[in-house]
């Protein structure tokens, strides 16, 4: 009895905000578990996310695209599977494929300008999070204007050119108008006018 | 109340990313409860996010699938022969990573939980191993038919690497249904 005592972890205080407290006690109770151990495996899980090289405001990023992103279908393919068959296609029907990037673009920006408060913002993150073969990425806004900036050292002529297509498709969508474009072979530098 | 243990970890965690222990088990605490809205767990974030890793190092990037689709169809319809190549190619590469691992049972497990994360596309993804005969089917009403082939090839391309032999291929749009012996010796039903 003694020993096992011996053996339970000493408990601290923690100081945490107030407002956090009522949604923890709603959270604790949706999973049907005590508020100790809702915040216990936070803290565990805390201590994982460290170890494995994250930072916590990372993973709320990354939360929110990884949710965004299986509402919106999001899938994975090979890059290599991703240049060819964007160099094939863009061969044989380039205006089409354009088009359907474009419009997919819009679509994706109605989406991000209505779940997100800052949507720009959200773009951003979402291409660090999920076009890890962009080597930089800057999404900024200066008053009416915003400015992308995506730089990559594999993307294909064809490839970056319809995500320059796909990235316009989303500022229209959040209701910015192309200003000017510069398109290189993995490097795509737009501004636009907010409408 | 909290864990000692777990919290003098916290304190470590917040000097080594230069904030206050009180900001670093906040913003914890909010992550914590924006998943549980979305009724995922804080575990379950991390998980996928070590799925999201996982596929960068493996070649894979992200994007809307209804774009890979008409992509696949399009280059599928051009020229099938080149298509079907570079996603079979693009199979035995992906597989490669992990037949270079000795303890080969690992390896194909490994294979087969990756490739079922990152093919979260398909609702349905299952692998069969009996004897030295495997069966892998996917159903997606999703999946185009170009897609779906080029889809197929990718599996051949990885199971070739793993050296399975390909005896039956039943393929229309939205299924695949792949039958493969090791070393080209079939053993029993798979």
């Amino acid at each position: 009895m003694v020993k096992k005592l011996a053996q339970r972890k000493e408990k601290k205080l923690v100081y945490i905000n107030y407002d956090l407290v009522e949604e923890i006690t709603k959270a604790a109770r949706r999973r049907g578990e005590t508020i100790t151990k809702f915040l216990e495996e936070a803290l565990m899980q805390a201590v994982k996310v460290t170890s494995a090289g994250y930072d916590i405001k990372q993973l709320g990023q990354f939360f929110e695209v990884m949710y965004a992103q299986k509402i919106l279908g999001g899938a994975f393919v090979p890059l290599d599977v991703l240049n060819f068959l964007t160099a094939t296609a863009c061969k044989t029907d380039k205006e089409h494929v354009t088009d359907v990037w474009f419009e997919s673009g819009k679509w994706h920006g109605k989406y991000l300008k209505e779940r997100f408060y800052d949507p720009l913002k959200a773009l951003e993150d979402f291409l660090e999070a999920s076009r890890w073969d962009l080597n930089e990425i800057e999404v900024k806004r200066f008053g009416a204007t915003a400015r992308v900036r995506c730089v990559s050292t594999v993307l294909s002529d064809d490839a970056t050119r319809l995500l320059a297509k796909f990235i316009e498709g989303i500022l229209q969508g959040f209701g910015y108008k192309l200003q000017k474009c510069d398109l290189l072979k993995g490097m795509i530098v737009q501004e636009f006018i907010d409408e | 109340m909290a864990r000692e243990d777990l919290l003098n970890r916290i304190v470590e965690i917040a000097k080594e990313q230069g904030c206050s222990q009180f900001e670093l088990i906040n913003e914890l605490f909010q992550l914590a409860i924006d998943s549980d809205e979305l009724n995922f767990s804080l575990k379950h974030v991390i998980e996928e996010r070590k799925v999201f890793e996982t596929a960068k190092i493996s070649g894979f990037v992200l994007g809307l699938e209804r774009l890979w689709y008409d992509l696949a169809d399009v280059a599928y319809a051009k020229d099938k022969r080149a298509s079907l190549k570079n996603w079979f190619e693009s199979g035995v590469w992906f597989a490669m990573r992990y037949t270079t691992n000795n303890a080969q049972s690992f390896s194909f497990d490994q294979f087969k939980n990756d490739l079922s994360a990152f093919t979260w596309n398909a609702p349905e993804m299952k692998f069969e191993l009996v004897g030295k005969n495997v069966s892998i089917s996917v159903t997606s009403p999703r999946f185009t038919e170009g897609y779906t082939y080029l889809f197929a090839s990718f599996l051949s391309g990885a199971m070739e690497t793993f050296g399975y032999k390909s005896i039956s291929q039943e393929v229309s749009r939205g299924i695949i249904r792949l039958n493969a012996v090791k070393d080209g010796k079939e053993t029993g039903t798979a």
